[in-house]
């Protein structure tokens, strides 16, 4: 019974608000809070997160192991704790992250439009073997080798050449473009729909010029980027 | 089309530490692409110039080291051995008989990779960073542990490629292992380059390997049958300068260290081409 309401998520303006209950003991508490964000799949990569302790008093050795829990396995970016314990507050200070009493309730506020804003940005190649995954957009300044991948909730632009996989649109986001300056993926998927390299469209991807990819009518078309952006993106 | 000599530079020679030896890793992600080749001859030629350089063979079960430094007959004791506690380190270290600087610890061919526990191999590297400028370590091929035991002494790493798309891709696979674990890779060896096939569009050519990986080229080596001959009679190329791999080898170490050198001629388009590229036909 008590095990459901363990580890609580919710969706804030940063990212993500979790509170971890304060009665249960650390040792059952760092399975869950495993088992939680296992369950959650791709949505939780790269996530700030806030994590609300509560009055649970605890070491610092046990406050590492749960950051280093979230921050190895899922990538998370600590923003800040919430604890009513001085000593934990002190702890937390040491260690270098930010601590508070209490969540302020315009943190708390989340609507759809932040989604659209949600964007990861990677400042260098995606190397083969590499494989990013994030909820939102990703935006990658540099290339996207062979043998790369980058599953997205979102769009995806890809500044130098893609030739990896990508996959845009996971969640059912229909509307979502992979947009490049060098267009060559070897494999390219938008939301359930892979795109099939008809000869149109191998000889659109062989100019070598900026090109979009969308969905319509269930089929994955490619343009110029030119001419796309001139339509008015439709 | 960019000049090939804006991109012959190396950042891996740069030292931040003066005291420590840099440790540096030679990988290649396919077998048999040079890596030992380009290892042995880096760190004898550096050897040569002055430099206290040791090698370290951490191909455990297959090692190849030893045959090309021409130390076959003088291994007694190995990395293992050491990790293990059963001999000292300076009794397992093997200088060159005409190099002093350079001393070569063997891998041992009985184990198997999981011996070279990272403990004790970060031990061995610690003891030996104080005396030497730089530490070569030669990767065994492929992704598996052997690479992995690396990954926690390694500062730097060279990548040996062949102009061939399956070496690139593969380099480019092993990059991103080195990446993920922090270990930024900047530098490439080209090995088994032949001008007049890559121009033919047989092999890959410079310009295109450096859009794949985008790295500093350190050098380039030429398809060279005396590679084969030294490999056999245990007697390495820099050893004997007359050969164009050697002289290749040569430069690419003057490159290590900082200083501006110009490709090989052997790697220039001839006289006629390269007037007529300018006259425009």
């Amino acid at each position: 019974m008590y095990e459901e309401k363990a580890v609580t998520l919710q969706r804030i303006r940063s990212g993500l608000y979790i509170v971890l209950d304060d009665r249960i003991p650390f040792y059952n508490l760092k399975k869950l809070f495993y088992k939680k964000l296992q369950s959650m799949d791709s949505y939780i990569f790269h996530t700030n997160v806030i994590m609300n302790f509560g009055s649970r008093e605890m070491r610092d050795s046990d406050l590492k192991e749960i950051i280093t829990l979230g921050e190895d396995n899922f990538k998370l970016n600590l923003l800040k704790i919430i604890t009513k314990v001085p000593e934990l507050k002190e702890i937390a200070k040491k260690r270098g992250y930010k601590a508070e009493d209490f969540i302020e309730k315009s943190e708390l506020e989340f609507s759809e439009d932040v989604l659209n804003e949600d964007t990861l940005w990677i400042k260098k190649s995606i190397r083969s073997g590499q494989l990013t995954e994030y909820r939102g957009n990703v935006v990658v300044l540099g290339d996207v080798n062979v043998g790369a991948r980058i599953i997205a909730g979102g769009n995806i632009l890809v500044m130098g050449v893609l030739r990896g996989d990508v996959w845009a649109g996971k969640d059912g986001n229909l509307g979502a473009n992979v947009i490049s300056s060098f267009f060559g993926p070897s494999q390219l998927r938008i939301y359930d729909t892979y795109l099939l390299k008809s000869e149109e469209i191998l000889k659109e991807i062989k100019e070598n010029m900026p090109a979009v990819a969308f969905l319509k009518n269930n089929t994955i078309f490619v343009k110029e980027y030119k001419e796309w952006s001139l339509r008015g993106a439709k | 089309m960019t000049d090939i000599n804006s991109f012959l530079k190396s950042d891996v020679g740069y030292k931040t530490n003066p005291d420590l030896a840099k440790v540096i890793a030679v990988i290649s992600g396919k077998g048999g692409v040079g890596k030992t080749t380009a290892c042995a001859n880096l760190a004898l030629a550096l050897a040569m110039s002055g430099l206290k350089i040791a090698v370290i063979d951490t191909d455990i079960g297959l090692r190849n080291l030893d045959i090309i430094l021409g130390y076959s007959d003088r291994i007694y004791h190995n990395v293992i051995d050491v990790i293990d506690g059963t001999c000292s380190l300076s009794e397992a270290l093997i200088p060159d008989k005409d190099v002093p600087n350079l001393v070569f610890l063997p891998a041992s061919q009985i184990h198997e990779k999981g011996a070279l526990k990272t403990k004790g191999f970060t031990r061995v590297i610690d003891a030996l960073k104080p005396e030497y400028n730089y530490i070569f370590l030669d990767a065994p091929a492929g992704i598996g542990q052997g690479l992995k035991n690396l990954i926690s002494v390694t500062d730097s790493a060279i990548v040996v490629v062949n102009p061939d798309k399956s070496s690139v891709l593969g380099a480019d696979r092993v990059i991103g292992i080195f990446e993920n674990h922090n270990i930024q890779v900047t530098d490439m060896i080209i090995n088994r380059y032949n001008i007049e096939s890559a121009n033919k569009g047989d092999l890959l050519t410079i310009h295109k390997i450096n859009e794949i990986l985008g790295l500093n080229l350190l050098g380039v080596v030429p398809e060279d049958s005396s590679v084969t001959a030294a490999l056999n009679s245990g007697i390495p190329l820099v050893k004997k300068q007359n050969t164009p791999a050697g002289k290749a080898f040569i430069n690419i170490s003057r490159r290590f260290l900082g200083k501006n050198v110009t490709l090989l001629y052997v790697f220039r388009d001839n006289f006629w081409s390269r007037m007529m590229g300018k006259i425009g036909f």
